[in-house]
């Protein structure tokens, strides 16, 4: 298969930047869409020009590294998959590929399609954990969580981190990732406790980075690739609400 | 207060802040709605049913005004708000992007609703303070009690093709504000349960529909109640 891609490259964060065509030739169709760059940059490597920058880890779908906007799709054109797990049968011979970067103010572009998730990090540490040791491996069913909360709270659990839902919604809004954390938490006994305080925190963080506001249009669940729902957004809005007017913790703590 | 004040500022409080101005305006729409009716039954029972409402029940009416009047002014503060920060998050706009849940009703909120403000200042001129940019109001006496003809009043203007179309593209702004409007209402406050959210998702279109296409109904209505002609 022979693909042109229009990909964006930008040498550092100061740096404009710009789309540059590039010819992928003889790319196999079971090829992963990263397998595909990797072709494409040891060409330019053998015609001595600066290979794309892009970012990955895994290339099994679960670290969330690899973020590309990739035909104007976070991830690309398939549902619930990361860009390493998108293979190139799903594109037409011939086809032209436009991959861009994550675009949100929170995420500033460090060279061509890698961008600075540090906020996502600072938003973890501002309370998105269970401050309690709780030592070794407890037995099983030593704490008992019904299954559909440990089933829910997994749902949650599954975020990868990756920034899709931000990079998708119209107004790059982190509202699916921190829903996550906060209803993937509050649905357990050892996340209950300091439900409270870790809403607080965290919106109060996400807030100051710079992301923008959920407007409902739900397109960060369409394009996360753990598929996580919306429902957990009306979690973290019941949680903060309760939170924020009804518990003794202040709202910008 | 200090913690209400907080709670306001933050992305979720103006979320649920837009969200519960809304759910007072979009309840307020079946109520007027519902009152319009009224009309169906011809001048005498329309008339008397704007009396009562002004005069009879004015201790119940000018507080429910105040209070719809603070909600959209809430309503509209946030909206410029939100919108300008969520501009500011992305400055940089993608070249290429798709969409795969938004729709034109959602993307559209702020414009429509601005096209509705424009709409509330006509119509509350128009039909709220005696008929200001009408030519005023006539009065008449029944039962030797003189009220305001608003029956004749809204007539006039809906004998008029121009005012029934441009009121009917009106009620479509609406509709479309309307159909992203309830079930984002609903689940900026929290409510979102597998077993009801479907429902809510349709409900709130069905609402949408009823709630304009009554209103357009009851124009169309009285358009061909003069022969729709001027």
């Amino acid at each position: 298969m022979n693909f042109t891609l229009r990909v964006w490259r930008q040498r550092n964060a100061a740096d404009p930047g710009a789309f540059q065509e590039y010819q992928a030739k003889d790319i196999l169709a079971d090829m992963s869409f990263l397998e595909m760059l990797d072709e494409v940059n040891i060409d330019l490597v053998h015609k001595n020009q600066e290979p794309i920058a892009f970012e990955s880890d895994c290339r099994e779908g679960i670290c969330g590294t690899c973020c590309q906007m990739i035909d104007g799709e976070a991830h690309g054109p398939e549902t619930g998959t990361t860009v390493c797990q998108l293979f190139m049968r799903s594109f037409k011979d011939g086809e032209t590929i436009v991959i861009e970067p994550w675009r949100a103010r929170a995420f500033p572009i460090m060279k061509d399609l890698i961008v600075d998730r540090t906020a996502f990090d600072d938003i973890i540490a501002a309370g998105g954990f269970v401050t309690a040791n709780v030592g070794g491996a407890q037995d099983g069913n030593n704490i008992l969580i019904p299954k559909p909360d440990a089933d829910t709270a997994m749902d949650a659990a599954q975020c990868i981190g990756c920034g899709a839902c931000v990079a998708a919604c119209p107004n790059a809004s982190a509202m699916l990732f921190v829903a996550a954390k906060v209803s993937h938490l509050a649905h357990l006994p050892q996340g209950r406790p300091e439900k409270a305080r870790r809403a607080l925190a965290m919106v109060s963080k996400m807030d100051g980075l710079g992301f923008g506001n959920c407007r409902n249009h739900y397109e960060c669940e369409a394009a996360c690739p753990k598929e996580i729902s919306v429902a957990h957004i009306a979690k973290m809005n019941r949680e903060y609400g309760s939170a924020a007017l009804l518990s003794d913790q202040d709202p910008s703590s | 207060m200090h913690a209400l004040k907080k709670y306001m500022a933050s992305s979720i409080g103006k979320k649920q802040m837009m969200g519960a101005t809304g759910i007072s305006l979009y309840f307020y729409l079946i109520v007027h709605l519902a009152g319009n009716i009224a009309m169906l039954f011809g001048a005498e029972r329309y008339n008397k049913y704007g009396y009562l409402l002004l005069h009879e029940m004015a201790e119940i009416i000018v507080p429910v005004e105040i209070i719809l009047i603070f909600a959209i002014l809430i309503h509209i503060r946030l909206a410029i708000q939100l919108t300008l920060e969520n501009r500011a998050a992305r400055p940089v706009a993608y070249a290429m992007k798709k969409s795969n849940q938004q729709t034109l009703h959602s993307a559209s909120m702020m414009m429509t609703g601005s096209a509705i403000l424009i709409f509330i200042f006509i119509h509350v001129a128009n039909f709220r303070f005696g008929g200001a940019g009408m030519g005023g109001m006539p009065i008449v006496t029944y039962d030797g009690v003189a009220m305001k003809d608003l029956y004749g009043t809204m007539m006039r203007a809906f004998s008029q093709w121009w005012y029934t179309g441009a009121y009917v593209v009106a009620m479509m702004l609406i509709f479309s504000h309307l159909s992203h409007g309830v079930q984002s209402s609903l689940q900026s406050l929290g409510f979102n349960h597998p077993k009801y959210t479907p429902f809510v998702h349709f409900a709130g279109r069905a609402y949408a529909i009823l709630i304009s296409g009554g209103f357009i109904l009851l124009a169309i209505w009285a358009y061909f109640q003069h022969g729709g002609t001027p």
